[in-house]
């Protein structure tokens, strides 16, 4: 019975979330001192090598654990020529090291029954792996060897790229991908965030040896690397570890810093109309807050009132959301999820709609006008309930070592330390009604939207009629 | 173009990692890019808080746990009434809670196919202390819940992950949704239409027929009968199902000795305590009934094909459309898990063939090495998925191959399943394949166990089937011991079962016959022949 458990594989796609990039176990019964609760959740120990690669890991006493190397670069550090450079060194990593062939590692890692996974977005690329909590000095071997000295042999890159491009081909079957690849390329168009992290055919098809090596020469520096780990690890043992595999990783100088170019957002627009598609899929958002903006935090707590809503839910789903018993009742959609997609300067915050052609213009009404009310009107008992949905969504994504491993080198790269429970608590609890409406009036009400829309969208408004939706006139 | 200022640097340089480190970092003198990230609130008349990368100076000192590595025992208790209780700790701050019933598509024989489904819909809606849905959210989020009700062919699981705090009510709630639910004629409406929009959505927006295909070749398995009724309601039996169908089938299988309360996270005493307050139903006096009933309920496994010939070419779309393909599976009975020895070897036999998509997410550790990789993906540009599933029930089990691809390769798809089934029957693995296949499956079960959902849904299903639980280092010791030889009689014994054969797609009549295809592998048993495929 054990054994029919099913396994979870970790995408090697894009990573885009909402907010379960925050942090871990909070406390909401205000009885309980924080000593008391914090009892239940180990420290996360984080330790500053000699050339200033950043170790950090959480102690959960387990037989196996996620260690993997978080590293500040991706497809926003690339530039028009070279764009898809880090998705596709991602790809390579697996493909042999001046110690390895990519039979040996495979071998290697298959034999141990652990499990080695990449993935790039737009700003972090992160090689990772799961094992066995006794394995984890030959995992960290592995995984520096990876970084360090991948071979990028030209018979595998010419390999590469037909994988590279099927993925591609995969991606563009996923409507929600495609969707918000074209919400960043209005968005953010004329910026590196506007680009996509595969880059285009042409550059897949003709990126080279030496743009990997200069990438990975120019962007793996130790300072912009955080090792870190969770499960059944020992601190001290990791901090060792890093010394010996990652101790001549080069430092890095400050300079490296000034290529993160500020990435200006456009109010605008994007239309791809097929009518032969069955629905519409749709996009729109303002431009929201950087990662660790102290307003991220009542953004979110207005993007859980928003919620989400999927038709399969019966009986409304959870619904406890405005715009969820709306969708249900008058059949507005397929489904609909509030999302908040953080860089490091700056946001998308939004709504992705999946609906039929004849609904656009109603759900497009009922998510601005919901919008408009929340920044104008929203009440306490609502703002409770999402704080309370945004703790639970939050904590119960962190079980597991893997989702435990990814918060914490996430955080590292994002904020710059790990938020102690009791603090993002603390910051969690003071929003109030008055906060998300100040928050929405500041971000969202009258601001210019972008929109991505692709499928049978002939409905869907011009879009001066969008922006006129973006505030309300009252009487 | 824009000038390369950094719009985040106003901000006073504080070198965070100096405070937060634990070694000598003076090495670090320059401020890093992490120390000037974020901005303060923009707002703090209303909200007054530094960037999330600097801590509040006002918040007080905290005290972390330091992590326990002993193994806790699972505690079984049975109630009077038949209720087993079963629990486990954990380390953590939340826990969850559920019920696992026997019951399930399996039992509908009676019923009309689909009651189970239409149950899972209507789970944690209202009931006699919950007025309406909104009632039962409220209570969700006062305790920072989520509940969850999943169905498989014989288990009926409901489920909610909570702060330990608030176990009480979830405990209440789960004896309201399981025992006195309203079943409001919109509740069912609305029941009504999600069964029918999941199966809208199986059927004709996901390129991966997975679901369907597994519920075809039980149905083809078991003659449509016991195992093999269907998961996935009948789209005419939507309107068919009625709140008395419902009630009389919550009546006749939601009885306490046929559940199991399970917890992890909590306190065994605690649990126990709860189940006498809210599960103290009375036993029902059926058990005559009850025995009769399991006689008729025994899964027979009679083998057969079921074929369903469909365009699946509108199921990718997009500027460059995936490819349409075609699917079979190949399902052989295989041992119950109470038949431990060998269920534990199938398991192997089936870790050992691996397999997965020709383009899947991961990276090395996904069983690149495993027989389905090497031997067919590998191999056969055409197929795009060859995977082995081994599923066990308490009175039977499922080996099964799905082998998807190019609609043109069907016959040489059939060919090299056989192919691969010979090998099987005609020699012992290797002990370097074996040794991995083995090694990968323990790495499985205790990265698995790292969730409290896995863990408690293990408690129960152990707990439900044999009235305790072993731990993972049980089945890690069970799967080390296992041999070639071993692998190898039970793939002999189940390759010699009746086939059991399901098609997906179009031009299946490309295919060959049921008869052909079984003699053929019956054929691959016989060390003569072993190598012949078809003439």
């Amino acid at each position: 019975m054990l054994l029919r458990s099913l396994v979870h594989g970790a995408g090697r796609f894009a990573v885009r979330s909402s907010f379960r990039n925050l942090t871990s176990t909070l406390q909401t019964n205000p009885s309980v001192t924080y000593q008391q609760t914090l009892l239940n959740v180990p420290e996360t120990r984080v330790t500053s090598t000699k050339n200033g690669l950043r170790v950090a890991s959480e102690d959960y006493g387990l037989p196996t654990c996620t260690v993997g190397i978080w590293i500040d670069a991706g497809s926003r550090f690339e530039t028009a020529e070279n764009n898809g450079t880090a998705h596709f060194l991602e790809h390579m990593a697996f493909k042999g090291t001046n110690k390895r062939t990519q039979r040996e590692l495979e071998l290697e890692v298959e034999n141990l029954g652990a499990h080695l996974n990449a993935y790039t977005s737009r700003e972090q690329t992160v090689y990772y792996a799961k094992c066995f909590s006794k394995d984890l000095p030959q995992i960290v071997e592995l995984l520096s060897d990876i970084a360090q000295n991948s071979q990028f042999g030209e018979e595998e890159i010419e390999r590469e790229r037909h994988t590279i491009l099927r993925e591609m081909q995969e991606i563009e079957n996923n409507l929600q991908e495609v969707v918000f690849d074209h919400l960043h390329a209005t968005a953010y168009q004329g910026t590196p965030l506007g680009r996509t992290i595969l880059g285009p055919s042409e550059n897949i098809k003709s990126i080279k040896k030496a743009d990997l090596l200069k990438y990975v020469g120019t962007h793996y520096r130790a300072s912009r690397i955080v090792l870190a780990a969770a499960g059944g690890v020992n601190h001290d043992q990791l901090v060792h570890l890093s010394e010996e595999h990652f101790g001549k990783l080069k430092a890095g100088a400050q300079g490296d810093f000034n290529d993160l170019m500020p990435c200006r957002f456009t109010g605008s627009e994007i239309r791809v109309r097929d009518d032969d598609m069955p629905l519409a899929h749709i996009a729109i958002a303002v431009e929201s807050t950087g990662w660790a903006d102290a307003d991220t935090i009542p953004l979110m707590v207005a993007s859980t009132i928003v919620g989400n809503w999927d038709r399969s839910m019966a009986g409304g789903g959870h619904v406890a959301t405005r715009l969820g018993q709306q969708a249900n009742k008058y059949n507005l959609c397929h489904s609909y999820q509030a999302f908040n997609t953080c860089y490091t300067d700056t946001g998308l915050w939004g709504t992705y709609l999946v609906t039929d052609r004849m609904k656009i213009d109603d759900a497009m009404c009922a998510i601005q006008d919901e919008w408009c009310r929340i920044a104008t009107a929203c009440t306490d008992i609502e703002v409770t309930r999402a704080k309370n949905l945004l703790k639970t969504n939050m904590l119960l994504m962190l079980d597991g070592s893997t989702p435990i491993c990814e918060d914490i080198g996430r955080q590292l790269l994002s904020y710059g330390r790990r938020i102690p429970l009791h603090e993002l608590d603390a910051r969690i609890d003071a929003v109030d009604a008055k906060t998300v409406m100040a928050a929405m009036k500041q971000y969202v009400y009258n601001h210019c939207p972008a929109i991505a829309a692709v499928g049978p969208i002939e409905q869907l408004r011009e879009y001066n009629r969008t922006r006129s939706r973006m505030y309300t006139i009252t009487h | 173009m824009l000038k390369a200022v950094r719009i985040f640097s106003r901000q006073s340089p504080v070198n965070l990692l100096r405070r937060l480190s634990h070694t000598d970092n003076s090495s670090i003198d320059k401020p890093t890019r992490a120390a000037s990230l974020g901005r303060d609130s923009t707002f703090p008349a209303a909200y007054n808080f530094p960037a999330l990368s600097k801590s509040p100076l006002w918040l007080p000192e905290v005290k972390f746990a330091v992590p326990d590595s002993k193994r806790y025992k699972t505690n079984v208790t049975t109630l009077d009434n038949g209720l087993r209780v079963a629990s486990e700790k954990l380390f953590g701050d939340f826990c969850t809670v559920g019920v696992i019933i026997s019951a399930g598509p399996r039992f509908e024989g009676k019923y009309l196919s689909g009651v189970s489904h239409f149950l899972e819909k209507l789970a944690f809606m209202s009931t006699d202390k919950y007025q309406s849905r909104d009632q039962v959210i409220e209570t969700l989020h006062d305790v920072n819940a989520i509940c969850d009700c999943q169905t498989s062919r014989d288990i009926t699981i409901y489920a909610l992950s909570c702060r330990t705090t608030g176990v009480e009510r979830v405990i209440e709630l789960l004896s309201e949704t399981i025992f006195r639910p309203k079943f409001l004629p919109e509740e069912i409406e609305s029941a009504q239409a999600a069964v029918f929009n999941e199966i809208d959505d199986l059927k004709n927006r996901r390129y991966d027929p997975t679901p369907i295909l597994t519920d075809m070749i039980h149905a083809a398995a078991y003659g449509n009968k016991t195992l093999g009724l269907p998961k996935y309601i009948p789209l005419d039996n939507i309107s068919r199902i009625d709140t008395s169908m419902l009630k009389s089938f919550m009546k006749e299988f939601y009885r306490p000795e046929r559940m199991v309360l399970a917890g992890v996270g909590i306190d065994h005493q605690q649990l126990v305590d709860l189940g006498n307050k809210y599960f103290s139903v009375p036993k029902s006096d059926a058990m005559n009934i009850d025995e009769k009933a399991a006689e008729q309920n025994k899964a027979v496994w009679t083998g057969g094909a079921i074929m369903e010939e469909r365009d699946l070419s509108h199921l990718s779309f997009g500027a460059d459309p995936l490819p349409e393909n075609v699917h079979v599976a190949l399902g052989f009975e295989a041992p119950c898990h109470k038949e431990e020895h060998d269920f534990v070897s199938t398991c192997v036999l089936s870790q050992m063939l691996g397999g997965g998509g020709s383009f899947s997410a991961g990276g090395p550790g996904k069983g690149l090495y495993s027989r389905f990789y090497l031997n067919v993906l590998n191999r056969n540009e055409q197929i795009k998925t060859a995977v082995s599933y081994n599923q066990a029930y308490s009175d039977s089990g499922c080996l099964y191959f799905h082998f998807g691809g190019d609609p043109s390769y069907l016959r040489n798809m059939i060919d090299v399943a056989i192919r691969e089934i010979g090998f099987l029957v005609s020699e012992r693995p290797g002990s370097v394949e074996l040794e991995r296949a083995k090694k990968q499956l323990q790495s499985m079960l205790f990265m698995n166990l790292e969730q409290r959902p896995v863990v408690f849904e293990d408690i129960a299903r152990q707990v439900l089937s044999v009235g305790k639980r072993q731990q993972a280092d049980y089945y890690y010791n069970r799967i080390e011991r296992v041999q070639a030889d071993d692998v190898y009689e039970i793939a002999r014994r189940i390759f010699s079962k009746p086939l059991a054969l399901a098609g997906l797609g179009k031009s299946l009549d490309a295919m060959r016959s049921y008869t052909q295809i079984s003699d053929t592998i019956q054929r691959q048993l016989s060390a003569k022949t072993r190598w012949r495929i078809f003439g």
